[in-house]
């Protein structure tokens, strides 16, 4: 019965709509699907955005929108980037930047290549090790506070137990010598796995019959750690690295739950800074300048990075 | 001889990685643990670490103190939400662009990338007036459609790299049998994604979770999830630290537990797929 309905609907529908139709199903359809996408994206980070751009270029104060606002032109950007306190804050997020990338690089290639196998209970540490990336970068940032604490807390009570030092004679998110490698540290012990994880991927990922090759040519166990590991990786790790980065120019719950940019203004992270700018002192338009600079900072790098990852994919 | 060499080898290898583990988790433990303390052992020098009054007041007197399961409960709504939301959004997109490739598909696929370099603080102001003019702000339907805005780039970006996983032909052939788009979707491809599916779910209920920056910038008390509850602990003044302790706990347990029941998934997840 049903079927016969099927058949009169197929034949009372013209050719040329059936064609139409299927000819949705292509590349319409994958058009129709996009496009929510785009335009959320568009509308939550584009517009935005260009708002944003339009402000930096006026004397606007979100608290005093009242008061009439001036199109001030390249004012704002002038002020930031000859502005001695920006550069400061500019040099702790390089510091912190390039100190956790190098650290969880060199820890999580090192232990990654160390393990590369499995061994008894490979599942439950992985389980460990992922712990601490699950956790939301506030808390984190809210009981280190208490290992870090001189006399009590567990960080300074190891150090002391390792080098024989009083524990409660440095203080790491106190002293201005030691609160930029406080936060380096917290950063590190957070992301290390993720960066060991991706290169144990990658290490993994090698097939065994290639070192027997070169085991075969009597390639030294120098040499092919040279020519076959690490080439093989570094896609992986580059990968990691580009997350990383990124992530870490943002940073910003993490270091203000830990040390609030203190002491003075030694962690005092770009993000931060931002966040003082547009939010303490109000100066909407100016901020807006600092976080397009900040964006195309970001963007530039990024674009570099991914040109030479992907000239190293190419390899 | 060469077995006794392979079976000393692997015994350090066990030995390194399972000090590392143990060197990992055990901040995350010492906080657990002092969450069980009085205050006064909890600032006692040296620490103790099992033989101490294990005692619950501190649990009772923080829920007494910012009423947790308010915020917890928000916590479920807003990352569960955005989670949905997002993926009802993402799925057809990846689709789409993984199966029926364009020329311009790579460049889509960097520029929803680049959206997430903007530091947060620098759309703040415009989202905020926003938000304010259509009185979103301190609702939970507000931080859902942010929070979905803010990671539907990396959904859609990982989805895609399953999808692109799966071959072509098997869609050709299910094709060839007469399956139509939806016997498609239903049958071929959902069965053969729920693994990467699954994965950035969890991924992305996690980040929605740990969402610090505009949870606390977009809600008061109405709507603060337990990142924004977990900052009114931040500068502990006087020594509360076994309060502090027991806030992080309460804050971190759902996800732990969460973490503990789905291992590969989340490993899978949280490695952008590297891992399988």
């Amino acid at each position: 019965m049903s079927g016969t309905v099927m058949e009169r609907a197929a034949n009372a529908t013209p050719p040329k709509l059936a064609r139409q139709i299927k000819g949705l199903s292509d590349k319409t359809i994958a058009w129709i699907f996009v496009a929510p996408t785009i335009f959320l994206l568009l509308a939550v980070n584009i517009f935005p955005l260009i708002w944003t751009i339009r402000l930096s270029f006026t004397n606007f104060r979100v608290n005093r929108a009242n008061l009439e606002t001036k199109f001030v032109g390249l004012r704002n950007y002038e002020r930031i980037l000859t502005d001695s306190d920006i550069w400061l804050t500019m040099q702790a997020t390089a510091h912190f930047l390039f100190w956790t990338l190098f650290f969880q690089v060199l820890i999580g290639f090192a232990l990654a290549w160390l393990i590369n196998r499995k061994f008894k209970g490979n599942d439950l540490w992985t389980t460990i090790i992922v712990l601490p990336m699950m956790l939301s970068p506030a808390v984190v940032g809210n009981f280190w506070t208490f290992l870090y604490q001189p006399q009590i807390g567990l960080f300074n009570y190891a150090i002391a137990f390792l080098t024989g030092a009083d524990p409660s004679s440095f203080s790491m998110i106190g002293e201005v010598s030691l609160a930029p490698w406080s936060i380096v540290i917290v950063d590190t012990w957070m992301w290390t796995p993720f960066v060991m994880l991706i290169c144990l991927a990658g290490l993994r990922s090698i097939p065994d019959s290639i070192y027997e090759a070169a085991e075969c040519d009597r390639a030294s166990k120098w040499r092919q750690f040279w020519t076959i590991t690490v080439p093989m990786v570094l896609p992986f790790l580059m990968l990691a690295v580009l997350f990383r980065g990124i992530e870490n120019f943002k940073m910003f719950d993490l270091v203000v739950q830990l040390t609030g940019g203190g002491p003075g203004s030694t962690t005092e992270l770009t993000s931060i800074n931002l966040k003082r700018e547009a939010f303490e002192k109000w100066r909407t338009g100016y901020a807006s300048a600092y976080a397009i600079i900040l964006f195309v900072t970001v963007f530039g790098l990024a674009s570099i990075y991914v040109k030479a990852l992907n000239k190293v994919k190419e390899r | 001889m060469a077995r006794a060499v392979n079976n000393k080898r692997r015994a350090v290898v066990t030995l390194i990685a399972w000090a590392v583990g143990i060197a990992i988790f055990f901040p995350i433990l010492y906080t657990v643990l002092t969450s069980f303390k009085t205050e006064a052992e909890a600032v006692a020098s040296p620490p103790s670490f099992l033989f101490f009054d294990w005692t619950l007041e501190n649990y009772a007197e923080v829920q007494e103190r910012s009423n947790y399961f308010l915020h917890f409960l928000n916590s479920v709504v807003i990352s569960l939400g955005s989670t949905v939301l997002g993926l009802i959004i993402a799925v057809p997109a990846a689709w789409s662009m993984a199966f029926f490739p364009k020329k311009r598909t790579k460049d889509i696929l960097m520029w929803m990338l680049s959206t997430k370099m903007l530091p947060p603080v620098g759309v703040l102001v415009p989202i905020y007036l926003l938000f304010r003019d259509a009185s979103l702000l301190d609702t939970r339907t507000g931080l859902v459609i942010v929070l979905t805005m803010i990671n539907l780039p990396i959904i859609v970006w990982m989805i895609f790299t399953y999808f692109k996983e799966i071959p072509g032909e098997i869609l050709e052939a299910a094709r060839m049998d007469g399956a139509n788009l939806w016997d498609e979707v239903v049958y071929v491809l959902t069965p053969m994604a729920i693994p990467g599916i699954a994965s950035t779910l969890l991924l992305n209920i996690i980040l929605a979770w740990n969402e610090a920056f505009w949870t606390l910038n977009l809600t008061a008390a109405k709507a603060a999830p337990l990142t924004a509850f977990i900052a009114s602990y931040s500068s502990p003044e006087g020594l509360f630290y076994a309060k502090l302790s027991a806030a992080s706990t309460m804050a971190i347990a759902p996800i732990l537990i969460l973490g503990w029941f789905s291992q590969k998934q989340l490993v899978r997840g949280l490695t952008f797929g590297a891992v399988k």
